[in-house]
């Protein structure tokens, strides 16, 4: 391989996928380009409105990671592109890209979208499936990345207007197609899928009945950002729908169609109807299915709680077809049910199809690129593998859905894994030295403040609604204020240069931009700052767009006098503002993997490959988990022994890695760059690690449960396991001999009973079909019945499904709650007696052998790793991942990493793709060498501390922990390099002995104070503080939608509601603030895991304590607001002020002199 | 008078001891059969079929009984009540040639003598005229239409001969 | 140029409804098409003894084939019942290789042979291929009428075996329809089974099947309904005549061949067409049909 170039690497495709392995690559310091066809990257993920099974909001959770790749030095973003030519090989490609010009300068376009609001053409939009109109000239969506125009010459009549109405010219329909051509080191597919065409199933009514819609039109009907703002209507009068019904494989699971099962529609049905029944509790909604089928961890357990929760009917019955009642436009529906006997005539307001997920067309570009693609269109593994990420061309590496329905866990873990064989073909450039803050430059900052403050035009955008000669005189006049200058557009590049000299010219050691959100822009202005010389913490922003002109666009002397007090409050900050540093720790360039089998081997090989040290502990005495037990895997009865053998090999041939057998880590301590553990060797001896980094993949086990369907207790009833054993064995059983094989032993169970098995363990339907078909092989007149209640197979495996259908093997079905029994036979060996759920008839079952598919078990050990690396078990007893959905190889705690079944039951391809997945994550710190932690951390005081352990409980990145001191004064000590720096501790500190870097209570308080100076008596005003990741992208939302709004809120930023004290509320009503409104994410949503959650209390406490004061307690407002509800945070301020005039002035308030 | 025909009427309380394979692949064979125990129970035969709400036992029902071998699926109303329209075999997700295969059932139960009466006339005028029904001479007349072409009936009854139709219960 | 065929009337049409007949063969005039008499033509065998047995069926039916085949000429049907019949038969022999022999072997006493050289179309087939020479010689536009189109199952179903339409959106005959200027209706029930093949086994259900088709015709606003087929039209024109629901409303509604809808429109002569002929009164649509 050649380990000769330094090249970049090129992601084709930048859904969620392309987006993690760009993001993983672009931390270990290599160049990166994303190719994306379409305007904006984001993909299908972009478009959803939440995602199973937290129900996240979607664009909350995937909006940072977009805007983060457009930040990332090292990433380039190509949309709106295509690749056209791919030469060379293994780390010396060459790749053509055609950049289809957008007519418009990506240089000076601003993204401000006055061209899309001139523009006189309107077209269906991409985005929303057409379902809303978008403009000729347009930005896809309001968080697109990169956030620039397109015009669209197909639709566009050239009028100009947009030409002449740009203020920054960067519109020139001159502009030809460029063609940027890449010597890359290595390639990475990420092209996705599509939805099949529902109108190619023409009975079912699509594009023939205005009500029967895609579940992909639905997502955007229910989406707050969507063509409805979230209220859910019918297509054909606007009316509220009363009954609803899903249909399941639609064209999946159909030999006329899609053959195969598409693995996420009954999950993300079940997500849908939930969020319908969110929005409408009383609404009917039946989902009509042939097996309901769940694969992922917790998706089980979703289901169960769509059913028991929301009371949606899962209805067992796919219809024929779909009939429109002319006049009322309803749909009739006639399908079965397992319930009753009889056919059901049913009548619905609205029916959502899930139609199969297809290849995307990309046969051509798959052709260049020489990969292998399989019978239905998708990419194929490499052969002779259980490969999901290597296609097999050497430095051609696949993620996501290009390789076969998936959902966003196994794609983003399959991301990870592509870059970490990505990084395997290129060099990394060594990672830059850190430059300290240089003397200077600290004098400049300790000295009183010289605050210079630049209001922006944005064009018209500003300007057109706030009189910014206004403001600009007005900032000039605060205190401290040496320099206030107006700029038509502060984010063009010459702008920057003006805001260098003047810097330099005014001796200004504080910067303030009153302009746009800071969730955009800030980065653009800190690098201005820093490359003036001067610390980028010295550095604030007022939002007087997105929070003021857009929103106020009726109100010009409200929104300017508004405008001033932003700027007011930014510089009332910026005047407390201090220098930061981002801590930073050398990496011991050595890791810990904890676990032998597939998924840690596949981790350690990457990581060994890399250069690093690798320390592989396992347990037994030999490699291969649970998987070395079984004697063939996967429906081409692959020998296991191939398998482990390929990695064990691989292991043992890498003077890298060190594999430890019949040994156990007993203790461990610090953290992220230096973690000291300590092993038990075989030898009994102990062992002293340092390393960087772990990575947790210590696997799951099978069920052997005494007594489970008479298992141990009649010699005849055997597992899976064992059944797979015994065909190894010649003449294990004789020709004809009859099988019952169960399947969901010991999974499925119900939550009321004790410690019971919620999960479905996922792969058991496989495995056992698996086994079935390899015994009709070697015994082709046995006689097999398959006892199920859903049969979970997915993609291909459903050929197999059927295969053993047509090869004889009964299938029968039984309702949860009357499963079968297992008794001793009179003329064979057991008696199996069950009821089939689709008949109601009793069946009596005479067999030779009764086999157990039986459940997949977390390990009793995963409780010590849990405590020795303070890393959470859920209450299954698998490891807890940081996040479900985006982060399923990593913990919440830094530097250390998951992988394999210890998570959840997995396939093996799934576990060796989360090994690779791991490595990349881990690779991450290895290879940069350090860890610049946030410079946003908590510091404690350990004279102020009495060392109470409050911080310590409520940290949730072990971060902060108290440590004993001299004469029995405890005190906490924070840990730089783990603090999030959501300042939940800071808040909840009893002593005030925790400061919040950058959100100290001095800067809050004097925000607050600046926000609530001089109130107009005839207004109300509403003091409001909301957390920088949902709320007040909910607001910025709000303002690029144009929401107009009441002029009354003057919001402050903080990172995380946690961070806000009761004392911050006080305060503020003690200034006479007529409200008090705080927001924050949706549940479950927190960016920082529990924030929002640690607020509620705080909030409870200072209601009493307003309760108490005498005030009404609704002047205290606390709200869940995500990032794409920007039509509900308008709502909300509305809703608010008229409650706030009705309340009338707080009796607290001033009274004017 | 009491058919003879559709008398399972429901699996209440019924309890099935054998499942007999070798009735799974006798009906397998017949026209249309080959991929009969493709079906897995997704029930938009039955959603379509234009009798599953005037039946006993819907054409899903029908099917798992074949799977299971039930020989007394002969005895399903909807055996006979099927009519033929072939929706289900149309649409079937698994291929399945469903109205192909009640065909054959339909062969088997008369066999046993388990058919409406109907049929029974309708083979004796099919063997007896090679037709189901004699012309409207007179109506032709006024309509100026041709004669209907000439049949020999001595020839159809030659193969009908052959194939025995008239020979198909027991005791013919 | 003149298409000729053997013109496969079945049993049906000469005992019920000799004005399809009539009708056919005044169209297939004036389109200059040739239908030959089908001599020692048998019944087509029919789902009736394809329900008895499946060996006589296939000999039956076969054996008409053969005829055709013999003489060297292919065959037209106006009925889905024969249409149905002869395609299912020929599929089968053709793609069984058990069953050609023993049919074959049946047929050898009469010196006969399926080989499958005759290929077996729907009258309506050969009409749909006539469209532009139909469209040029409409005279009376039937403007008002609105159809219920029924096309009826063995037409469409199973597609692999009929081959003539899409099975689920149908619009061959539609097209013709409306190249009257009559309109053709969506219907919610329009590719249903109209309930005959059940008059055999149970009256009460055929019934109950003609009155969810009549209801679904009426509500979408037909003022008559048209076949291309004499089975199904027993049901539209001869078992819905004094049908009543529970509240004592009535099924009927006018019913027309295909073939009396386009000579209508063409000109042709309505006595020539058997238009006084139909059972249910025409009186609604008298005008427009130029009654």
């Amino acid at each position: 391989m050649a380990e000769t170039s330094t090249r970049p690497v090129v992601i084709i495709g930048a859904g969620i996928a392309g987006i993690r392995a760009a993001l993983d690559l672009a931390g270990m310091g290599v160049r990166v380009y994303m190719v994306e066809r379409q305007p904006s990257i984001g993909g299908h993920m972009a478009q959803l409105d939440k995602t199973f099974p937290t129900l996240d909001c979607s664009m909350c959770i995937m909006g940072p990671w977009m805007v983060d790749c457009s930040r990332n030095p090292n990433i380039t973003i190509l949309a709106y592109s295509e690749v056209t030519e791919v030469s060379g090989n293994q780390g010396d490609f060459t790749v053509k890209v055609l950049k289809h010009t957008r007519r418009v300068d990506s240089n000076k376009c601003t993204g401000c979208g006055d061209c899309q609001r001139v523009c006189p053409i309107e077209v269906p939009n991409e985005y929303d499936l057409g379902l809303k109109m978008r403009k000729a000239a347009y930005i896809p969506f309001p968080q697109a990345v990169p956030n620039i125009a397109t015009i669209d010459i197909e639709n566009c009549i050239q009028c100009m207007t947009c030409a002449n109405g740009c203020k920054a010219q960067a519109i020139d329909f001159e502009r030809p197609d460029e063609t940027v051509e890449i010597n890359a080191g290595s390639i990475i597919v990420a092209t996705g899928y599509r939805l099949l065409d529902a109108s190619t199933v023409p009975e079912l009514g699509y594009g023939r009945y205005p009500n029967v819609v895609t579940s992909l039109e639905y997502e955007r009907m229910v989406s707050a950002s969507g063509p409805t703002g979230g209220v859910i209507m019918r297509p054909s009068d606007g009316r509220e729908p009363h009954r609803i019904a899903f249909v399941q494989c639609v064209g999946s699971r159909d030999v006329n169609h899609c053959p195969y099962c598409s693995r996420i529609c009954c999950t993300y049905a079940t997500k849908e109807a939930i969020i319908t029944k969110e929005h409408m509790p009383e609404v009917h909604i039946d989902i009509l299915y042939n097996d309901m089928r769940a694969f992922g961890k917790g998706f089980e357990e979703f289901l169960v709680r769509g059913e028991k929760e929301y009371g949606i009917n899962y209805v067992k019955g796919l219809p024929s077809e779909i009939i429109e009642d002319r006049d009322s436009r309803d749909l009739l529906v006639r399908h079965s049910d397992m319930k009753g006997r009889e056919i059901l005539q049913d009548r619905y307001d609205l029916v959502i199809l899930c139609p199969a997920m297809v290849h995307n067309e990309n046969q051509d570009l798959f052709q260049k690129l020489g990969v292998q693609i399989d019978s239905y269109g998708y990419l194929e593994g490499m052969a002779g593998r259980v490969e999901s990420v290597q296609t097999g061309v050497p430095g051609i590496h696949m993620c996501g859905t290009v390789n076969g329905p998936k959902d966003i866990p196994d794609s983003v873990a399959q991301g990870s894994a592509a870059a970490a064989l990505a990084a395997l073909d290129i060099v990394i450039p060594k990672a830059p030295e850190l430059e300290a803050a240089t003397q200077t430059i600290t004098e400049l900052a300790t000295g009183e403040p010289r605050i210079g403050v630049f209001v922006c035009s944005c064009g018209v955008n500003i300007a057109g609604t706030v009189d910014v000669a206004e403001v600009t005189r007005y900032a000039g006049s605060l205190p401290n204020v040496v320099h206030a200058q107006n700029l038509l557009y502060s984010c063009s590049s010459d702008a920057q240069v003006v805001i260098k000299d003047a810097i330099k010219e005014h001796k200004l050691n504080r910067v303030v931009v009153a302009s746009c959100t800071p969730r955009t822009h800030e980065p653009l202005f800190r690098a201005t700052t820093e490359e003036a010389g001067l610390n980028k913490y010295l550095f604030e922003m007022a939002n007087i767009r997105e929070h003021c002109s857009w929103i106020h666009q009726g109100a010009k002397d409200e929104a300017t006098a508004k405008a001033m007090d932003l700027v007011r409050m930014a510089v009332a900050k910026s005047r407390l503002l201090e220098p930061e540093e981002e801590a930073a720790t050398k990496v011991e360039p050595a890791v810990l993997v904890i676990g032998a089998g597939v998924a840690g081997m596949s981790a350690a090989e990457l990581i060994a490959d890399k250069g690093f040290k690798t320390y592989l502990v396992e347990r037994e005495d030999k490699v291969g988990g649970l998987l070395s037990q079984l004697h063939t895997v996967n429906f081409d009865f692959t020998p296991a022994l191939d398998i482990v053998g390929q990695h064990e090999r691989m292991v043992k041939g890498n003077s890298n890695i060190e594999l430890m057998l019949n040994s156990e880590v007993t203790d461990a301590k610090g953290s992220i760059g230096d973690f000291e553990v300590t092993v038990m060797t075989s030898k009994k001896q102990k062992r002293e690690l340092k390393v960087g980094v772990v990575v947790v993949a210590t696997g799951a086990v099978q069920l052997e449960e005494k007594g489970l369907y008479g298992l141990q207790k009649f010699p005849d009833v055997t597992t899976e396991l064992e059944l797979n054993q015994r065909l190894a064995q010649d003449d294990a059983f004789q020709d004809g001999e009859t099988f019952a094989v169960i399947h969901c032993a010991g999974s499925r169970q119900d939550e009321s009973l004790e410690g019971s098995r919620t999960w479905c363990s996922g792969i058991c339907c496989t495995v056992a079909l698996e086994h079935t078909l390899e015994l009709l092989e070697k015994y082709p007149n046995s006689r097999v019945f398959h006892l199920y209640r859903d049969l979970r197979v997915s993609y291909t495996a459903e050929d197999r499904y059927r295969e053993a259908r047509k090869k004889g093997v009964v299938f029968i079905r039984f309702d949860k709650d009357s499963p079968p029994e297992v008794k001793k036979g009179k003329n064979r060996p057991l008696r199996v007696e069950v009821t089939d759920q689709i008949l109601g008839a009793k069946l009596g079952l005479d067999v030779d052998h009764v086999v157990l598919a039986t459940a997949m078990v977390p390990r009793e050990t995963n409780k010590q790793i849990s405590e020795l690396f303070k890393v959470p078990l859920n209450m299954s007893g698998f490891f807890m991942e940081a996040h479900p959905k985006l982060r399923p190889v990593d913990f919440q705690t830094d530097g250390v990493y998951v992988a394999g079944t210890a998570t959840a039951p997995k396939s093996i391809d799934e576990s060796i793709a989360q090994g690779r997945g791991a490595a990349a994550r881990a690779l991450v710190p290895l290879v940069t060498g350090v860890r610049k932690a946030e410079a946003i951390v908590s510091v404690v005081d350990p004279e102020v501390c009495v060392g109470c352990g409050t911080c310590e409980i409520n940290c949730a990145y072990n971060a902060i922990e108290v440590v004993p001191g001299q004469g029995g004064h405890d005190y906490a000590v924070s840990n730089p390099v783990l603090c999030a720096g959501c300042g939940k501790c800071a808040a909840g500190c009893p002593t005030g002995a925790i400061t919040m870097k950058h959100f100290t209570d001095d800067q809050i308080l004097s925000q607050i104070r600046a926000a609530l100076e001089d109130m107009p008596a005839n207004q109300s005003r509403i003091l409001t503080i909301v957390c920088n990741w949902c709320s007040y992208a909910g607001a910025d939302n709000a303002g690029v939608s144009r929401f107009q709004q009441p002029t009354n809120v003057r919001d402050i930023r903080v990172m995380c509601t946690g961070r806000i004290s009761v004392t911050h509320i006080l305060e503020a009503f003690r200034l006479g603030a007529d409200m008090v409104w705080i927001s924050g994410c949706h549940t479950g949503d927190c960016h920082y895991v529990d924030g929002n959650i640690t607020f509620e209390r705080r909030f409870a406490i200072a209601k009493k304590i307003l309760e108490k004061a005498g005030l009404e307690t609704e002047r205290l407002q606390f709200t869940h607001i995500s990032a794409s509800e920007g039509s509900i945070w308008a709502d909300t301020v509305r809703k608010l002020s008229e409650l706030a005039d009705k309340l009338g002035p707080s009796p607290l308030r001033p009274r004017r002199k | 008078m009491a058919e003879n025909w559709g008398q399972l009427k429901s699996f209440e309380g019924k309890k099935f001891e054998a499942l007999d394979a070798e009735f799974t692949k006798e009906v397998s064979k017949l026209i249309g059969g080959q991929d009969l125990t493709a079906c897995f129970q997704c029930a938009k035969c039955s959603a379509g079929c234009p009798v599953s709400d005037k039946v006993n036992i819907q054409v899903h029902e029908l099917m798992r009984m074949l799977l299971f071998g039930f020989r007394e699926v002969l005895d399903t109303d909807m055996v006979w009540l099927c009519t033929t329209c072939y929706q289900c075999q149309q649409r079937c997700p698994q291929g399945i040639e469903i109205t192909d295969i009640i065909f054959g059932l339909k062969n088997m139960a008369f066999r046993k003598g388990i058919t409406p009466p109907g049929y029974v006339t309708s083979r004796k005028a099919l063997y007896d005229n090679g037709k189901l029904y004699e012309p409207t001479d007179w109506e032709r007349d006024d309509l100026a239409l041709p004669p209907v072409p000439h049949l020999d009936v001595a020839e159809t009854r030659k193969v009908l001969g052959k194939t025995g139709l008239m020979r198909l219960q027991e005791g013919e | 140029m003149t298409q000729t065929y053997e013109v496969f009337l079945g049993c049906a049409i000469p005992s019920r409804f000799n004005y399809y007949e009539a009708s056919m063969r005044a169209v297939a005039k004036e389109l200059d098409v040739e239908l030959l008499d089908f001599e020692g033509a048998s019944c087509c065998g029919t789902v009736v003894l394809k329900s008895i047995d499946e060996p006589s069926w296939l000999a039956i039916s076969g054996r008409n084939i053969a005829l055709a085949e013999k003489r060297g000429h292919n065959i037209v049907t106006p009925c889905n019942g024969c249409f149905g019949s002869l395609k299912d038969c020929s599929h089968v022999l053709h793609n069984n290789d058990a069953a050609r022999k023993a049919t074959n072997k049946a047929l050898s006493s009469q010196g006969l042979q399926f080989t499958g050289k005759a290929t077996i179309r729907h009258f309506v087939e050969v009409l749909y291929d006539l469209k532009d020479e139909i469209k040029g010689k409409i005279v009376r536009p039937l403007n008002g009428l609105s159809v219920a189109f029924h096309p009826g199952c063995h037409l469409l179903r199973p597609s692999k075996v009929a081959g003539f339409d899409d099975p689920e959106l149908p619009r061959k005959v539609d097209e013709l329809i409306e190249l009257t200027g009559a309109k053709s209706l969506p219907w919610g029930l329009k590719l249903r089974c109209c309930g005959s093949p059940l008059l055999i086994a149970s009256e009460s259900v055929a019934s109950r099947i003609l009155k969810e088709k009549m209801i679904s015709a009426k509500d979408a606003g037909a003022n008559c309904i048209v076949t291309n087929c004499p089975a199904c039209h027993t049901q539209f024109d001869i078992q819905a005549i004094g049908m009543k629901g529970d509240k004592g409303e009535s099924f009927e509604l006018p019913a027309l061949f295909v073939t009396q809808v386009l000579g209508a429109a063409m000109g042709i002569d309505v006595d020539a067409l058997g238009l006084r002929l139909n059972r249910v009164p025409l009186d609604p649509i008298a005008d427009i049909l130029g009654l």
